[in-house]
């Protein structure tokens, strides 16, 4: 306690914040990488799905996004959340959502509010409550339900498919 | 790959990006949000096109006849600009004859200054000309194409010509590859060129029928049956059958049978259906002078036929 309280003055007479003084940097390193499943027939004739990395793909393609984040100080880290705006011109694709010791909630309000699905909404043409379409969810958040220790990396994932 | 329920698509060359924001916290005190890079897709090109002919039923044309349009909408359904070329076919199976590339020319582009085909005039539409003035789409536009079509001589009415039109992407090699094959840089605004459900090309046939007005005239001996009974003095007797086919009017119909030096014409035994007339020039359409059978029908709208007798002596 009082090392923290001394931590607290430094930083009020060096005029920084607390926060940034602790991590300028950023404790975690986070990574996007969009990806896609390329399907082709072997010489047996089945079907092998290969995935990698995307540039460019036509209408209709689904991309898998994966976010992988990674602790690098030496401490743990704790109540890790992670937002992910659905994609311009894309539609998430139901229950692609997935991560490791998460909790999974998607907002249809451009991210003010997050819930799990059944819980949704969307007006009808009559303007009544219906549940919402998984191709209307506008963000989707991942909540770490554990802490990340040091040098851990974790991932999550989604598909959408381009509009 | 492909989804029906994205039928258009986003633009070609339309960058989608995703960044992801993190919130974190150390020994429970909640620090900056970071935000990932971003990963980036642009959208390909993914080539479709339609074609429909747009005349619903056969298009009316008499026989011969110039001129007479099919009309087809060409639709780029694809997500990028696209020019397609144009091709008929006339030799079709399962029709009763093959139209011929119209004297005014083979296929229009309608140019939108009246409904409609119009050949000639001020407003004239676009003659097509394959490698000049090839239609060239925006995505989900589509263009008016005019196939033309001259009709050959003696046909009979309800003959029918088919005519297919055939559009296809220009890009390079994509028109009719599987569907799926990527083009590195031949799509628009240099993205991937992909093909899509359609191959890229589109058939479609569209066709004609001879529904002018057509009649035809065929005379027989009903009796004596055999030729053999054909002996001077003989009493034959002669049919004329006149079918009006078709659809419309045939004007001032007259049926004209002059008498071969070998015959002599029986006095008043001619008859139209069964009724009897005479052969004075009178208020019925029948009379014989000159040595010949005439028979006035006037103005016979189709369908009509007519059963004609008459009777000669063989001299």
């Amino acid at each position: 306690m009082r090392k923290y309280f001394i931590n607290t003055l430094l930083a009020a007479l060096l005029g920084l914040s607390l926060t940034s003084l602790a991590f300028a940097a950023g404790a975690v390193e986070v990574k996007s990488t969009a990806e896609i499943e390329i399907k082709k027939t072997n010489k047996e004739g089945k079907v092998e799905i290969t995935r990698g990395k995307v540039k460019s793909a036509p209408p209709g393609s689904e991309i898998i996004y994966t976010t992988s984040f990674k602790n690098v100080i030496n401490k743990p880290v704790g109540n890790i959340s992670i937002s992910n705006p659905v994609p311009n011109d894309t539609a998430y694709k139901a229950g692609s959502a997935e991560g490791a010791n998460t909790s999974i909630t998607y907002s249809v309000d451009g991210g003010k509010t997050y819930d799990v699905p059944e819980n949704l909404k969307a007006k009808d043409k009559d303007g009544k409550d219906r549940n919402a379409l998984p191709t209307e969810y506008t963000h989707i958040r991942w909540v770490y339900k554990a802490e990340l220790a040091a040098g851990q990396t974790s991932d999550v994932s989604f598909r959408a498919v381009i509009k | 790959m492909c989804n029906a329920a994205y039928a258009i698509g986003t633009a070609a060359g339309t960058p989608i990006t995703n960044t992801v924001i993190l919130n974190y916290a150390v020994e429970s005190i909640a620090q900056p949000a970071i935000s990932s890079n971003t990963a980036s897709v642009t959208v390909d090109e993914l080539i479709n096109v339609t074609l429909t002919w747009q005349d619903g039923s056969p298009v009316n044309v008499n026989t011969p006849d110039i001129n007479d349009p099919l009309q087809f909408l060409l639709t780029n359904t694809g997500n990028g600009q696209e020019a397609f070329s144009l091709m008929r076919n006339n030799n079709l199976l399962g029709d009763n004859y093959n139209p011929i590339n119209g004297t005014a020319g083979a296929i229009f582009l309608e140019n939108g200054l009246a409904p409609g085909f119009q050949a000639s005039g001020a407003n004239a539409d676009t003659i097509y000309i394959s490698g000049t003035n090839d239609p060239n789409l925006a995505s989900n536009a589509s263009q008016i194409v005019y196939v033309v079509s001259d009709t050959p001589a003696a046909l009979v009415s309800g003959n029918t010509g088919n005519v297919s039109l055939t559009a296809a992407s220009l890009t390079a090699g994509v028109a009719g590859s599987a569907v799926g094959t990527g083009f590195v840089g031949l799509g628009s605004g240099g993205s991937t060129a992909v093909t899509g459900a359609t191959q890229a090309t589109a058939t479609t046939i569209g066709g004609y029928i001879m529904s002018g007005v057509s009649a035809a005239v065929n005379k027989t001996i009903v009796s004596p049956l055999s030729s053999s009974d054909l002996i001077p003095g003989t009493v034959m007797r002669y049919r004329i059958t006149v079918t009006v086919s078709g659809t419309g009017s045939v004007q001032n119909m007259v049926i004209s049978d002059p008498m071969p030096a070998q015959v002599t014409y029986v006095p008043n035994s001619i008859s139209i259906s069964g009724a009897a007339r005479t052969d004075i020039a009178d208020a019925d359409n029948t009379q014989f002078s000159s040595n010949t059978v005439s028979i006035n029908l006037g103005n016979v709208t189709a369908p009509a036929s007519f059963v004609i007798e008459f009777q000669a002596t063989l001299n």
